[in-house]
């Protein structure tokens, strides 16, 4: 007999990733145009992987001057690079404040719409120091990180004060100088990995080839 | 005892996942079934973890060393109690457990890492014990499904338990109720969770296991089929895990 069962409706599993923009005015020039090319490198790469352009859900906060969520969740497949410009301060601490609260709401999302889902990942990209208050925000996000609620990367270019991002998360890493091509098409690799893992799997991320691991 | 005799008819396969392919990996699930004379049945079920370099061996061993000890105990002697069920899966499960020890010393214990998912059915009990996620379901003879196993506990999805951790007892969810109106039992991995189980609730999907039951009661239906299903592209646009699905369904012989 035709074997043709009927499939449940279950949503596919969702792996949240919230990448937090370092838009300031020192990123002005090279920089930024490296980070934009980097985003467009990310979405095509990201966009060629069948399951994580369904389940890797992305949100960008850009912090230049001021905090803005400049795009909030969406389905991998259906995103689009913005082009970013730069100017203004630093205000780190507020974007990866909003950044967690961001990937807490999205966790809360899935779990009151029964969507089975992976830890959530905050990538923060900067060249220099936080022009706010920081600490305080830091100190959660140790917390959560501890606590197994999310994966937060600090990636430092230039002149970035590597102290300030070891200090928020164990895993900082050193820019190799405007190597932003290849930092995002290991984000890409890193979410496909994420997106196609086994229950179970603790995933091994491709090799770091970017820059240094402080 | 009744002359005429209830038997299980069973139809089962494991088949590779689209992720594993593309990665290059064997398909890791396992699966292994026993009817004994007396018309009990054993059924093991093993997901290997895609993280551990040789848990296609970690869930092969597995499943074959809990059926054969289960093999061996239930010819000699059925259990009498949801107790003694138990304590037989349990020890089971510890068997298995030694068994991969063997096939991996110390440290490298962890390259074999499986889930696993044991039922028995005797004449009186059907009990099941479970490390790591994959699920039991049974059919009633009022075609009620009931989903045997807990939703898992952990937060994310890409996380479980396997029987090489030191503590898998206490995370070991067992059940035992009696078989007598049991006609029908479908034991599957996570690759098949997703279409089989409606995830907000934690229960069987109909439809799924209509077709499924029909088809392993229908006298003409093969294991090679269900691979191939498995294998289908319907299939693996919604999964693209290993998948091993195993249907028990009973029929009456003289």
């Amino acid at each position: 007999m035709a074997l043709n069962p009927e499939f449940a409706a279950n949503p596919d599993p969702r792996c949240a990733c919230v990448l937090l923009l370092d838009t300031s005015g020192s990123m002005e020039g090279a920089p930024i145009h490296a980070l934009n090319q980097g985003l467009q490198a990310f979405q095509s790469d990201i966009q060629e992987d069948p399951l994580a352009k369904r389940r890797l859900e992305l949100a960008i906060v850009t912090f230049g001057g001021s905090v803005s969520k400049v795009q909030d969740f969406v389905p991998a497949g259906s995103f689009t690079a913005p082009t970013l410009a730069a100017g203004g301060g630093t205000p780190m601490g507020e974007a990866i404040a909003l950044g967690i609260q961001l990937a807490d709401s999205r966790k809360a999302e899935y779990k009151s719409n029964g969507i089975v889902y992976y830890q959530p990942w905050i990538f923060l990209i900067t060249d220099g120091e936080p022009t706010d208050e920081w600490q305080t925000v830091a100190k959660l996000a140790q917390s959560k990180i501890t606590a197994n609620a999310l994966t937060f990367f600090a990636v430092g270019v230039g002149e970035a004060n590597m102290q300030v991002l070891s200090s928020i998360t164990p895993r900082a890493v050193k820019l190799d100088g405007l190597k932003f091509k290849d930092l995002f098409l290991w984000l890409s690799q890193s979410q496909k990995t994420r997106a196609g893992s086994k229950p179970g799997q603790q995933v091994a991320l491709p090799q770091v080839d970017f820059g240094s691991p402080v | 005892m009744t002359s005429l005799r209830e038997r299980w008819r069973s139809i089962s396969a494991s088949a590779i996942g689209s992720s594993h392919i593309m990665q290059k990996l064997p398909c890791q699930d396992a699966h292994a079934i026993v009817t004994l004379d007396d018309g009990t049945l054993i059924v093991a079920v093993a997901d290997g973890a895609g993280s551990a370099k040789r848990s296609e061996e970690g869930a092969l061993r597995a499943v074959q060393s809990s059926t054969q000890y289960l093999s061996a105990h239930l010819s000699e002697r059925l259990p009498q109690t949801p107790d003694e069920c138990e304590s037989l899966l349990i020890e089971a499960l510890s068997n298995a457990c030694a068994a991969l020890e063997g096939l991996a010393p110390g440290e490298e214990i962890k390259d074999v890492a499986t889930t696993i998912l044991l039922t028995i059915v005797t004449d009186l009990w059907l009990a099941t014990i479970q490390v790591g996620d994959g699920a039991v379901v049974c059919r009633d003879s009022f075609e009620h499904l009931s989903v045997l196993s807990e939703k898992g506990s952990s937060e994310y999805i890409n996380e479980t338990t396997f029987l090489t951790s030191s503590d898998y007892l206490n995370q070991a969810p067992r059940v035992t109720m009696s078989s007598a109106d049991i006609n029908g039992i479908a034991m599957f991995t996570d690759g098949i969770q997703m279409l089989a189980l409606n995830y907000s609730d934690n229960t069987a999907y109909e439809p799924f296991f209509k077709t499924m039951f029909d088809f392993a009661e229908s006298a003409t239906s093969t294991s090679a089929e269900l691979k191939e299903f498995l294998l289908s592209d319907r299939v693996c646009e919604r999964t693209d895990d290993d998948k091993t699905l195993v249907l028990a369904v009973r029929h009456v012989s003289c």
